[in-house]
């Protein structure tokens, strides 16, 4: 019952599939991010929700309302977009009261719910100002606040944090994660930034090439990638081609000979003996000196200092793969560039995917 | 069928609309004066082409014509580049006047300057005269060496604004990083900026070769013994009139032969070179003093002064006493002005509705095809964007023996009507208004507009509510660029006009075509007034950028 619900969908733009026949459920009330590089057709999907770009097939439904047909300003969304779109020649109250106007509320009803939401993203007193006299910030919050008041059934955010430095995208994140928790309204959020979707996601879908390729609360796609593209793309990883000598059912101990050592790993589905991707990110890969014992032979090639954590480039053995690892904690600096470590991947945090 | 087809269906049927009015008014005429060149319906059975080749009065017109082109683009280009990189890189003292002049070539019509100049250095002219009264003797103005300085002076700010602008917009860093390469500062300069600023002086030069291909006004009074092709299109379609029109269309094909030949020149130039030019911060202008300063500020008032000559003179010769075409300079008299506003106003009141009526049209329709062009592109836009352009390519003679060619009778019957003039008026500065528009339009992100839709406004009403604000500035500046080009207007609204519908352009060079100096500047002086007004106007009242929308 309820939420937005994407049947068999397949989108076509200038010629090429984009979307491919994909089928998505997103909870009511709940935050969803669609994640992935450009052009995996993220920005394709949020479009076609909002009706900027015709279906090729498939249905589009909001709780029991097929909108497959409906166009855009009758679907009942708020849109926020990358370059904000505010409109410049209208001041920040006009800005926020237009979809109430284009509503027909009334005088008293749309001056309260202006006021109410300005205050909600912290622009109380900015009311008569024009968007070109408000910082980037400032202007993404208006476009929030635009975007919010008319309750959509829908809140749409295309990429809104991208336009802005480093510290506002920290801070607006901030808001839009407090604003959507409170309004409960359904979002479907798009970047391209895994943290931005790590941090404020229920779900997150990572797109590839127009598919979903793992849907899942952010704990699970971080720590559990069903795939190389998925690991590598969420969170830094480490990827090692590797042959497999029998098959593993999934969940199961691969074992494997790496830089012609004796290793294991989970595997994340079921594989067959043969090639295969060894997964392990940076953080989870421990470094002890040597003869401790516990772990394969390697080498420091390359040490950066970061403050809080250091990383460092590894190689196993002799002439193996060169892995990234990250220590934090006391001590993190202290290999230096050609001493002999230990490196620890420890099987149940180093995953092996098929290739 | 669903709702979302429809709306994309009233922009495809809008586009086809726009598609069949410039197919019967721009590609129907152009395809009817080629066409008819081909035809061999003299009485001596040779087609138009035929004749061209058999007739060395002709040849000699096409090559003059070229010649000309040739000569005015690289005069032109050897004094705009400089002034341009002068005013650019330079601080002097007097540089606030080199601003002006742009403003001069917009608000001095040809027909006026070509005017003026022979009032100072035709015949009869006020510097000949002094000058031969001092036993000076002053070489004839009229041929190679009036057409050539008039045109020069004319159409060098072309070259001017266009290097200008990209030289302002050239990113002063890759000149540094070129210096910090090794490059001496000069060298740098000139490894670095010219192949940036280089597409930017083609394409002006480009437009001052088609310009002066197309000049008919200064052509016509100064040419002389010089045959040259607008002229003798024109004359050819003068005396043609109700025979076959068989050689003015092989004359007008030989000019869209030309600037088409130079179009492809240029393109095939410029794309042998392609690379994205990223806008940066331009340099900021040097002090010079000195020798030089003042070596620079010379030159610069020079060429400002002669700009300023044909305003100069007009005013002078608006108020001068004449006796039929013996001007009295020094015998000052408002009787010319008089007489022209008061006795004979015709032509300034056609002028003034038929630009008005022009210029509303011309905003209204380039506006509805750049919002077209741009944001719902279909597959009949990029046709719609080609017809639109063509003007550009046809000089205005040209356009008005298509328009006279197409429509002096049959199911639309226009000729010996103002409608035709308007229509003419439009035409010829339709790509001005639509490239104006769409540029406007380009920097109006989409994403306004779907914001709108998204807050659930329909998309006309967002169009209205959101964009055309937006645009209203532009679209203003726009009218008056409009406004000033149109009320100048003579090559093809000499073409279709009829007798009682003269404009002040038709009736200046018919006065100038008598001798009647002053009568013509008197008209000269309202002519200027009309389109200065505007200009004023919309600069200080309502701080239009009008050059920046150009």
């Amino acid at each position: 019952m309820g939420g937005i619900s994407i049947e068999d969908v397949s989108v076509s733009y200038a010629g090429n599939r984009v979307i491919e026949r994909l089928s998505l459920t997103i909870p009511n009330g709940s935050f969803f991010t669609l994640l992935g590089p450009s052009g995996c057709g993220k920005t394709t999907l949020l479009r076609m929700l909002a009706g900027f770009l015709p279906v090729e097939s498939g249905r589009i439904r909001f709780g029991e309302t097929d909108v497959t047909e409906t166009p855009p300003h009758r679907r009942d969304i708020g849109m926020v977009f990358q370059d904000y779109a505010l409109f410049p020649d209208k001041t920040v109250f006009d800005n926020v009261a237009y979809g109430l106007r284009a509503r027909k509320r009334d005088e008293a009803t749309i001056r309260r719910k202006t006021g109410e939401y300005l205050e909600r993203v912290g622009l109380s007193g900015f009311e008569a100002r024009r968007p070109a006299e408000l910082s980037g910030g400032q202007r993404q919050r208006v476009a929030l606040a635009r975007a919010l008041v008319i309750a959509p059934r829908l809140l749409l955010m295309d990429e809104p944090l991208s336009n802005l430095d480093a510290k506002l995208r920290v801070q607006v994140r901030e808001t839009i994660h407090d604003l959507q928790r409170e309004s409960a309204i359904t979002t479907v959020f798009v970047t391209h930034d895994q943290e931005e979707a790590l941090a404020l996601s229920d779900a997150i879908g990572l797109m590839r090439a127009g598919k979903i390729e793992q849907m899942g609360p952010p704990g699970e796609i971080y720590a559990a990638p069903v795939s190389s593209y998925v690991a590598d793309f969420v969170g830094a990883a480490n990827v090692v081609a590797i042959r497999l000598a029998g098959g593993v059912e999934a969940g199961g101990l691969a074992r494997f000979r790496l830089a012609n050592q004796d290793i294991a790993a989970r595997a994340v589905s079921w594989l067959n003996e043969g090639e295969a991707w060894l997964l392990a990110r940076p953080e989870d890969i421990l470094l002890l000196p040597t003869g401790s014992g516990s772990g394969l032979a390697a080498t420091i090639l390359r040490r950066q200092y970061l403050g809080s954590r250091t990383h460092y480039r590894v190689r196993l053995g002799d002439d193996g793969p060169v892995l990234t690892v990250e220590c934090t904690g006391a001590d993190h600096a202290r290999f230096a560039p050609g001493e002999s470590v230990e490196a620890v991947l420890e099987p149940a945090r180093t995953l092996v995917a098929p290739r | 069928m669903n709702s979302r087809a429809i709306t994309t269906n009233v922009w495809f049927w809008l586009s086809l609309a726009a598609l069949i009015v410039l197919g019967v008014f721009i590609l129907y005429p152009l395809i009817n004066v080629l066409a008819s060149s081909f035809g061999a319906a003299r009485a001596d059975g040779r087609s138009g082409w035929q004749i061209l080749l058999a007739e060395p009065k002709y040849l000699r017109a096409v090559s003059n014509t070229v010649l000309l082109g040739l000569v005015v683009t690289l005069t032109t280009t050897l004094i705009g580049v400089p002034l341009a990189y002068v005013t650019a890189r330079f601080r002097f003292p007097g540089k606030a006047l080199i601003a002006i002049l742009p403003l001069t070539t917009l608000i001095v019509p040809e027909v006026i300057a070509a005017q003026t100049w022979l009032m100072m250095l035709g015949n009869n002219g006020l510097i000949t005269r002094t000058l031969g009264g001092w036993g000076i003797p002053v070489p004839s103005f009229y041929g190679w060496s009036g057409l050539i300085i008039v045109m020069t002076f004319i159409y060098y700010t072309y070259i001017y604004m266009g290097t200008l602008a990209a030289i302002r917009g050239f990113d002063q860093q890759l000149e540094q990083a070129a210096q910090s390469l090794g490059a001496a500062p000069g060298r740098a300069r000139l490894d670095v900026m010219l192949p940036v600023v280089l597409p930017a002086i083609l394409a002006s030069a480009l437009l001052v070769f088609t310009l002066v291909v197309g000049n008919f006004a200064v052509a016509t009074i100064l040419g002389h013994k010089v045959e040259l092709l607008s002229v003798i299109t024109y004359q050819t379609f003068v005396s043609e009139i109700g025979n076959d029109p068989v050689m003015q269309s092989t004359l007008a094909s030989v000019s869209i032969g030309i600037v088409a030949i130079a179009l492809f020149v240029q393109r095939f130039v410029l794309s042998r070179g392609r690379y994205e030019i990223t806008l940066g911060r331009g340099a900021k202008p040097v002090d010079i003093k000195g020798a030089p300063a003042f070596a620079l500020a010379g030159a610069a008032a020079v060429v400002v002064l002669i700009s300023l000559l044909p305003l100069a003179s007009v005013i002078a010769g608006a108020f001068t006493r004449a006796r039929g075409p013996v001007m009295r300079w020094g015998e000052w008299t408002t009787a010319n002005l008089e007489r022209v506003l008061i006795n004979a106003p015709d032509p300034i009141i056609n002028t003034l509705i038929y630009a008005g009526i022009a210029t509303a049209l011309s905003l209204i329709f380039s506006t509805g095809v750049s919002y077209l062009l741009v944001k719902k592109r279909n597959a009949l836009t990029p046709a719609i964007d080609y017809l639109a352009a063509l003007p550009l390519a046809l000089s205005g003679t040209v356009i008005g023996i298509g328009l006279v060619m197409s429509f002096n009778q049959g199911w639309l019957s226009l000729t010996g009507t103002a409608a035709i003039i308007v229509l003419a008026y439009l035409i010829r500065r339709l790509p001005f208004g639509v490239r104006n528009a769409s540029s406007t339009l380009y920097n109006i992100p989409n994403s306004i507009e779907e914001a709108s839709i998204s807050l659930g406004v329909p998309p006309l009403r967002s169009f209205v509510a959101v964009v055309l604000p937006l645009m209203i500035p532009a679209i203003a500046a726009a009218g008056v660029l409009v406004w000033t080009t149109t009320v100048a207007e003579l090559s093809a609204s000499i073409v279709v006009y009829s007798g009682g519908r003269e404009t002040l352009p038709i009736q200046i060079f018919r006065l100038i075509d008598s001798g009647l100096m002053a009568q013509a500047s008197a008209y000269g002086l309202v002519l200027v007034s009309i389109i200065l007004i505007p200009i004023v106007v919309a600069t200080t009242v309502f701080r239009l950028d009008i050059f920046g929308a150009k």
